[in-house]
């Protein structure tokens, strides 16, 4: 019918779409899919959501504050090689 | 979505400076990252670790950068060829064909790809309000770890917005079909955690 994309191949497509845009064809195929399917619009809705949550929970964690630390100690003795002489005009 | 970072070459200029706080800030602003990345490709045990050697690599070798990519994609990419160098053996490594097999067979659609089941509507519509709750925050958490590795993997890479999709294939050496397929799961996969969490309020 059409060559209209099942159900199943929206909810995969709607992903690959997240990461590339699709062929023009398949894309107005998805389209035209979507338009008569309230199930699959509110599944691609879901995962746009779900994608983007993903990416807010990621840049959700926080370094611990031992790592930052050492981190910075390193990086105040790389630039002063010479540690008996650290620049503390600050 | 920005990290309120300075411009790349502000930023640059800082660091040669030796500015603490510029680098503090930086560290800060991409610790999430760089966190799943190292740990999606090593352990969480040791992903600490992996961050520390790559900052202190990014650090001696600022001077020579050329800024052909942003300074993020340049640290990124350093992190990643860290990581791969003390990659665990895949324990929990699940081939192509099984992930193909569950999908074939998947319950939620009947044999000609029609939904048999609808998920649930979801009370919130920006990641923000969805992710209020620390109980789906952890649920997700559990259940990305739970993911096969290269699903994983391929999700956390993707998601930390650093790292085109063909980078992603030399990471995990997969190709770029099977990439799209192992996104596709692991996203598919949160989506069913949250669509429960939803639905019953529980992981
Ligand atoms: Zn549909």
């Amino acid at each position: 019918m059409l060559g209209l994309p099942s159900c199943k191949q929206v909810s995969e497509q709607c992903s690959y779409q997240l990461d590339e845009d699709l062929p023009m064809l398949k894309r107005a195929r998805l389209k035209l899919h979507l338009a008569i399917c309230e199930q699959c619009r509110r599944y691609v809705k879901q995962m746009k959501l779900t994608d983007a949550s993903v990416r807010y929970w990621v840049r959700g964690r926080r370094m611990p504050s031992e790592v930052k630390q050492q981190l910075l100690t390193q990086f105040q003795e790389m630039n002063n090689p010479d540690t008996g002489k650290k620049d503390d005009s600050q | 979505m920005s990290d309120k970072l300075p411009a790349d070459d502000q930023l640059i200029k800082q660091l040669l400076n030796q500015d603490s706080s510029a680098f503090q800030q930086v560290m800060d602003a991409w610790y999430g990252s760089m966190y799943y990345v190292a740990s999606s490709i090593t352990s969480d045990a040791i992903a600490d670790e992996v961050i520390q050697e790559t900052w202190i690599s990014v650090l001696k070798s600022l001077p020579k950068f050329e800024g052909r990519s942003s300074l993020k994609s340049w640290v990124m990419r350093i992190l990643a060829n860290e990581a791969k160098t003390r990659r665990r053996k895949e324990s929990r490594n699940v081939s192509l064909e099984q992930i193909e097999d569950s999908w074939s067979t998947d319950p939620r659609f009947d044999s000609v790809g029609h939904w048999q089941t609808t998920t649930s509507s979801w009370h919130a519509d920006s990641p923000d309000q969805l992710m209020q709750a620390d109980e789906l925050k952890n649920c997700i958490q559990k259940h990305i770890d739970l993911l096969p590795e290269k699903q994983k993997a391929a999700l956390m890479l993707r998601e930390t917005e650093s790292y085109e999709l063909d980078e992603i294939c030399n990471i995990l050496e997969v190709t770029s079909s099977n990439v799209r397929v192992l996104l596709h799961r692991a996203r598919d996969k949160v989506l069913q955690v949250i669509d429960r969490f939803e639905r019953e309020g529980k992981c």
